[in-house]
């Protein structure tokens, strides 16, 4: 530390040095990631009368709405019924873009705890992607109940499931770290989200087959991250066929680019939360 | 860093705001030609500009201190707790913290209004890193010292800010923190939970926990705090043993009020709360030592004369003056009339009266004026409140214990004997 008041010249940047024990740390975050996921689904719920059901109304309303807009589209399905076709598209679909715009707002809101506590801000994105992952999992029942009704051929690729739940829910806090990192300073990230999530929607193959996609888009088209995802959900739930490993090769990519521009400007970005609240 | 010291302050300069703003903004000023000398930018010290919340701190805490923050508001006492915390990072300079920090800084924010009591509470401990079996265990004492009763269980958006004080408070004396930072938390609730949580920190700071404790209240600092830091405007104007800090923020004080007396010019004296339009109307109230020279600080035990100059619409006779005397955060102590003084106080016109004190048994501190003009047939005529201050300080050679209070006791003390 140099300091001259003569020469009006602070030379070191401010630190804040507080040791902690790491496993304590680790174990803290997890509890705290838990509680606040547990206090977000209560808290979420508690004054409504659907409650969880909003989890299942939201896929299921654009199944719905797609179905009409085939019957004049006439948009072929890869030969599989329609409804499942496009609702195993819908559900992880619905995780990624309600995981991702939950984010932009997480920190704001839990700005009671922001301003009280020496946290990892990262906690309140991730609570945000945990907590929509319980609406996943609701979502899913009703897709495990058209699989069984539908007749879909069970095999050994369904167990690509949870690594595509993971390369779903790891692009969805990229960007939604990114997302909370200047939301939290402007909001108008978290306001024009859902136009670009709808604009999103239609880039990906969850109402028309990537087969639709013409020849000459395709390569600009796999660079969508969702690609990939969508279709490999589709690949092991309704079509019993393991995914395109070429397709998710890119989105792995993507996602590791994504994190590693988000994530330390996040982090950046996080020390002065607190100041902005 | 040693073992005992836990806090360790050197250099802190705080500026809200991200870097990355700042820096734009001294581009700018930069381009626009104005000069390098008085920009805000890094690397700078401003000169006298208010943008830095702290500047400069420098201090360090042992284990099991307990220190006061004190100062006028915006003076940076939040700030210094919140960077003490962790919460907001330190511009420049370096901040150490050893132990577990719960900052109590906004309790009555709460963690989220639709879930209970309960639920607040596990949530609140699980942000300190307790386990939930040990949560469950501190469960039964944590509910007991709330008083909280069935409104445990109910969601803490039908709270009242005590009870939301109450809650939060609860938690934090009871999670084993090494160091909690106290944030102006015992103005609200009542005085039956403010007497609770002072006992709790006695108990704390007996078991070797440190404080930090930001209030408005002097008296609480001067109980709870072995040392003071006096901020102003984000400077570091005093640190010192609690007596010290306390007596200099006073004499700040002092000025400060003095100041805002005098503003309007020092031709007409504002007389803060003068009753308006009375038949006897306070033209000017001031102090005399012993030497009969207007004077402003006092000692315990010594004389003060105060001088009232009026103005009486008609001839009084007999009126009855009577004067009370209060601390600056309006605590009554007490009172005279001239009652009895073996004369008649007969106003008419302007003129003047005095009332000696001859041996002032008050102690360090701010003391102000107020009084009342009864005629005989019990209607009040005149006066008014906070019509002016005086400032008490003790003398070496009179022993106190170390903590402070208001009324000066002079004991007899007698040897042991043995039996």
């Amino acid at each position: 530390m140099e300091l001259s008041t003569e020469g009006k010249r602070i030379l070191s940047q401010g630190t804040y040095v507080h040791p902690v024990d790491n496993g304590a740390e680790v174990r803290r975050l997890v509890d705290l990631i838990r509680a606040l996921v547990m206090r977000e689904w209560k808290g979420r719920y508690r004054r409504s009368i659907l409650g969880p059901g909003w989890a299942i109304i939201q896929p299921l309303f654009y199944m719905v709405i797609f179905t009409f807009l085939r019957g004049t589209l006439k948009i072929p399905s890869d030969g599989v019924p329609y409804i499942i076709f496009t609702y195993s598209a819908l559900v992880p679909w619905t995780f990624f873009s309600n995981a991702t715009t939950k984010c932009g707002p997480s920190v704001l809101s839990n700005r009671g705890l922001v301003k009280k506590m020496s946290i990892a801000r990262e906690v309140f994105p991730l609570a945000a992607v945990f907590t929509t992952l319980i609406d996943f999992f609701i979502a899913s029942l009703i897709l495990v109940g058209m699989m069984i009704w539908f007749r879909v051929p069970v095999n050994w690729s369904l167990l690509w499931f949870f690594p595509l739940l993971l390369l779903t829910a790891l692009l969805a806090l990229g960007v939604g770290l990114g997302i909370a990192a200047v939301g939290t300073y402007k909001q108008d990230i978290t306001f024009g989200l859902p136009f670009l999530m709808q604009f999103w929607l239609l880039a990906t193959p969850i109402m028309y087959p990537l087969s639709q996609v013409p020849e000459r888009w395709r390569f600009l088209y796999g660079l969508n991250p969702m690609v990939g995802i969508i279709e490999g959900f589709r690949n092991i739930l309704v079509k019993g066929t393991p995914p395109d490993l070429h397709l998710l090769l890119i989105t792995t990519v993507v996602v590791v680019v994504v994190w590693a521009i988000s994530w330390p400007f996040f982090h950046h970005m996080s020390q002065y939360f607190a100041d902005v609240m | 860093m040693s073992d005992d010291i836990v806090i360790e302050v050197n250099h802190l300069w705080k500026r809200y705001g991200l870097p990355l703003y700042h820096w734009l903004r001294r581009v700018r000023n930069r381009a626009a030609m104005k000069g390098v000398g008085d920009d805000n930018g890094d690397g700078v010290i401003p000169s006298s500009n208010a943008i830095w919340a702290l500047k400069d701190i420098s201090f360090s805490v042992r284990r099991g201190e307990t220190i006061g923050v004190i100062g006028y508001n915006g003076a940076g006492k939040s700030t210094l707790l919140k960077v003490l915390a962790g919460v907001t990072p330190p511009t420049r300079g370096q901040v150490m913290v050893a132990g577990r920090v719960f900052p109590m800084i906004e309790l009555n924010a709460g963690v989220h209004p639709e879930l209970t009591g309960r639920e607040n509470v596990f949530l609140l401990g699980a942000i300190m890193g307790l386990s939930r079996r040990d949560m469950e265990a501190k469960l039964p004492e944590i509910e007991d010292f709330t008083e909280l009763g069935e409104w445990f269980n109910r969601p803490i958006r039908t709270y009242s800010s005590g009870m939301l004080v109450r809650l939060g408070f609860s938690v934090a004396v009871n999670v084993d923190a090494d160091i909690l930072l106290v944030d102006e938390v015992l103005a609200v609730g009542d005085i039956t939970f403010q007497r609770k949580c002072f006992d709790k920190f006695e108990r704390m700071r007996n078991g070797g926990k440190t404080l930090i404790f930001v209030s408005h209240s002097i008296r609480q600092v001067e109980r709870l705090c072995d040392r003071t830091i006096v901020l102003d405007r984000g400077n570091q104007v005093a640190f010192g043993k609690t007596i010290d800090s306390v007596s200099h923020y006073y004499q700040s004080a002092n000025l400060k009020i003095l100041h805002q007396r005098f503003s309007e010019g020092q031709e007409i004296r504002v007389l803060q709360g003068r009753m308006e339009d009375a038949t006897v109307d306070i033209v000017d109230v001031r102090f005399l030592d012993a030497a009969g020279q207007e004077a402003l600080t006092f000692r315990t035990g010594g004389p003060l004369t105060i001088e009232v100059t009026y103005r009486s619409k008609e001839l009084v006779r007999s009126a009855i003056v009577g004067f009370g005397i209060e601390t600056i955060d309006s605590f009554y102590i007490s009172g005279f009339t001239s009652e009895g003084a073996g004369f008649e106080m007969n106003l008419d016109g302007e003129g003047k009266f005095r009332c000696t004190i001859p041996s002032l048994p008050l102690l360090s501190g701010i003391y102000t004026i107020r009084m009342r003009i009864r005629h005989p047939n019990g209607s009040i005529i005149g006066g008014g409140y906070g019509l002016a201050a005086f400032n008490v300080q003790v003398p070496n050679d009179i022993r106190l214990s170390s903590d402070y209070g208001v009324i000066l006791m002079e004991p007899e003390w007698e040897a042991p004997t043995a039996s």
